[in-house]
């Protein structure tokens, strides 16, 4: 009798699990899909466990002016704009056909982090995602500047965004394409070419 | 115990990068024809394209952010627009700062 209210538990227990594996396990690999809030909370609480609290509490060493913001900016809209935008909403072609989908960094979700948070997610990236490590061995003052301008992100304003946009990777038929539409738009006449995707 | 944890999560979660192409389709031409879900462009490249309008929808004049209301028929516009199921949906629309209808290709 006490060995079979043992297997009856066993057994409950092994269908819960089977049934939680169920529920975690994706339906397919396509990236279109969005993560479950599930999924999301296990994976940003297995991030935060992974990363050593030294690193967590790490503070930033340089001080933000606008010096190093303008640098930071512009090495962002080179570097991090075509996966995250230059807004840091993450809408673009491939933030947001990634899976997970790239974050808006303005919102609370990444405004929340500690700088050696952020700092160590930019210099060592992310397993499973899109976010490549972008520091080198050693000091990285650079993802320091970067983080200083992520926390700059919710103010940023439409001039600096348009600063970025000279900043932007983009290809000579990109440059050709937005030069013939600013010509459209200032009055010249155009001899429109295919759109390159 | 966390690393046997970790992997297994780590297998739950695996998952691909992966490179959209990008498929947003720019439309460059005059306004024929305006509403409050979309717009209809006498194009350059000839004929006309339909661009639903969507909450979303950014306008820009110059270098001002603008609204729905600022866009006239006749005005120089390039909308970029991502297709949606059959039909185009604007990202932005662009007004031009030069009025008059478009000239098509002559230099």
């Amino acid at each position: 009798m006490k060995h079979m209210k043992l297997w009856l538990i066993c057994g409950a227990l092994l269908v819960a699990l089977a049934g939680l594996a169920f529920a975690l396990m994706p339906k397919s690999f396509s990236a279109r899909d969005t993560p479950t809030a599930l999924e999301a909370a296990i994976a940003t609480r297995l991030r935060r466990l992974a990363m050593p609290q030294a690193a967590r509490i790490q503070a930033n060493p340089l001080t933000s002016t606008p010096e190093l913001l303008t640098d930071a900016r512009r090495h962002y809209a080179d570097h991090c704009a075509t996966c995250h935008a230059n807004d840091g909403s993450g809408n673009t072609p491939i933030g947001q056909n990634l899976y997970p989908k790239a974050p808006d960094m303005r919102k609370a979700h990444t405004q929340n982090l500690s700088d050696g948070e952020i700092y160590n997610i930019i210099h060592n990236g992310i397993r499973f995602t899109g976010m490549p490590a972008w520091g080198p061995d050693g000091p990285d003052e650079d993802s320091w500047k970067l983080v200083l301008f992520i926390r700059h992100l919710p103010q940023l304003t439409p001039e600096e965004i348009k600063d970025m946009e000279q900043y932007n990777p983009k290809s000579e038929a990109d440059r050709a394409e937005e030069q013939l539409e600013d010509d459209f738009l200032n009055g010249k006449s155009v001899n429109p070419q295919p759109h390159h995707p | 115990m966390k690393s046997i944890a970790l992997t297994i999560s780590a297998l739950l979660l695996v998952s691909a990068v992966a490179f959209a192409h990008g498929n947003e389709q720019h439309v460059i031409g005059t306004v024929a024809k305006i509403d409050a879900n979309s717009v209809t462009v006498s194009t350059v490249a000839g004929g006309n394209t339909v661009v639903s309008i969507v909450a979303a929808t950014k306008f820009v004049k110059g270098e001002a952010a603008v609204t729905i209301k600022d866009v006239k028929v006749g005005d120089r516009v390039v909308i970029h627009a991502k297709p949606v199921g059959k039909t185009l949906e604007a990202s932005e629309v662009k007004i031009g700062v030069a009025a008059g209808a478009a000239k098509v290709g002559a230099h």
